[in-house]
């Protein structure tokens, strides 16, 4: 169980959010002549030039008011702050260049969201570990509560409340751990996944 | 209760508490800049009129006439505090006693001081000097905040000192004091006199 979760963390980890930002660090010196060569040729204008604004300052972060990207923050800096992509688009820069600007001057801090790797990597991956954690222990817990009513119905019968009360409470307690059960329990509970089998 | 139930416990709560503590430590408002320790950017600003201004570090215009802006690439050699400031900005009065101070301190060990006004009309900013009771150094203008920008600044007063080097050796967020202040400069100082 823990080793296929984290076989699944690691596939995650190595495909998935690699590509769903753009790279800033030092992305290898050929593959940014590939990506840059088109973008390279004639810088945007009029309503392109406007969208590519928009868009890079929608995934950038406001400095000033810090909870909003600096397209929908009103402050005054984040006003500037669009202006200077627009002029830095206008001027051929491509939309990687503008960010790096930002970053190599406000640090990671500018974009909303930040890049998956290193300890970054703890904002990507805490949901999926969690989310992975409840369902299999809520996988454990409906496979116990799923062996109850069967036991209930002969257990209701017994005259022996004490051995029917520890077997409740070892159910409650989660049987989550096989070598917690106690004496008595541990044979009851063989005694019925037998008459289950049989 | 068994003990595994509590190591199963532990686990899970150590790694986050971990983590919560971590996040306590941190200031979420604070951004580290990472230019400092690099080159710092250059930037060419129109003086404020009506500020001391030194005539000899105005850059000269196309014909040869002294012009009325100041640029970086003009201060190799010396050591430049830039400090942001704006009338608007109530930590800016208590430190502008501060800069002036220090200003005149270090005027003949080759420091020079400039206030960039930031997001404010000069009007008001001249008006603010002389509420201050004067300064002996120089205000610059930048109009559309792209050289605060190119700086990384966030909010103001922000202050950056510049090394002979032309890199940006210090960036101080919020109002200076005497003692950060002195220790800085003679820091700079002392690492370029060697």
């Amino acid at each position: 169980m823990t080793a296929a979760a984290f076989a699944t963390l690691a596939l995650l980890a190595g495909s998935d959010p690699g590509s769903a930002a753009p790279q800033v660090a030092e992305p290898p010196a050929a593959a940014v002549q590939a990506t840059q060569q088109p973008e390279r040729g004639a810088p945007p204008t009029g309503e392109s030039l406007e969208a590519q604004t928009r868009e890079l300052a929608s995934k950038l972060r406001c400095v000033v008011c810090q909870g909003l990207s600096i397209e929908d923050s009103p402050s005054e800096l984040a006003r500037e702050m669009k202006g200077v992509i627009r002029e830095q688009l206008a001027a051929g820069r491509t939309p990687e260049e503008v960010t790096e600007y930002f970053v190599a001057r406000y640090g990671e801090f500018v974009l909303l969201a930040p890049e998956p790797r290193g300890f970054n990597l703890v904002v990507y991956l805490a949901p999926v570990l969690a989310l992975l954690g409840g369902a299999g222990f809520l996988a454990l817990r409906i496979r116990s509560w799923v062996a109850r009513p069967e036991d209930g119905v002969t257990d209701l019968s017994v005259d022996d409340d004490d051995a029917f009360l520890d077997r409740e409470a070892y159910f409650d307690d989660g049987a989550l751990f096989d070598d917690d059960v106690p004496e008595g329990v541990a044979s009851a509970r063989h005694e019925t996944t037998d008459r289950r089998d049989g | 209760m068994n003990w595994k139930r509590g190591a199963t416990g532990v686990i899970l709560a150590v790694p986050i508490l971990a983590l919560l503590l971590f996040g306590l430590g941190q200031d979420p408002r604070a951004i580290q800049s990472p230019l400092p320790g690099g080159d710092a950017p250059g930037f060419r600003l129109a003086v404020l009129d009506g500020t001391p201004t030194d005539r000899a570090m105005l850059v000269t215009t196309a014909d040869g006439s002294p012009g009325d802006t100041i640029s970086l690439e003009a201060h190799r050699g010396e050591v430049v505090v830039l400090n942001f400031f704006a009338s608007w900005c109530v930590a800016c009065r208590v430190e502008h006693g501060v800069l002036d101070r220090g200003a005149r301190r270090y005027a003949d060990r080759g420091v020079r001081f400039y206030g960039v006004l930031y997001q404010d009309s000069p009007e008001n900013a001249l008006r603010w000097i002389r509420a201050m009771g004067g300064q002996v150094y120089p205000s610059l203008l930048d109009p559309s905040s792209r050289t605060a920008i190119d700086f990384g600044l966030y909010g103001v007063p922000e202050s950056y000192f510049i090394g002979p080097e032309g890199t940006l050796v210090y960036k101080h967020v919020g109002p200076l004091t005497d003692e950060v202040l002195t220790r800085k400069l003679d820091e700079i100082l002392a690492g370029s006199a060697s």
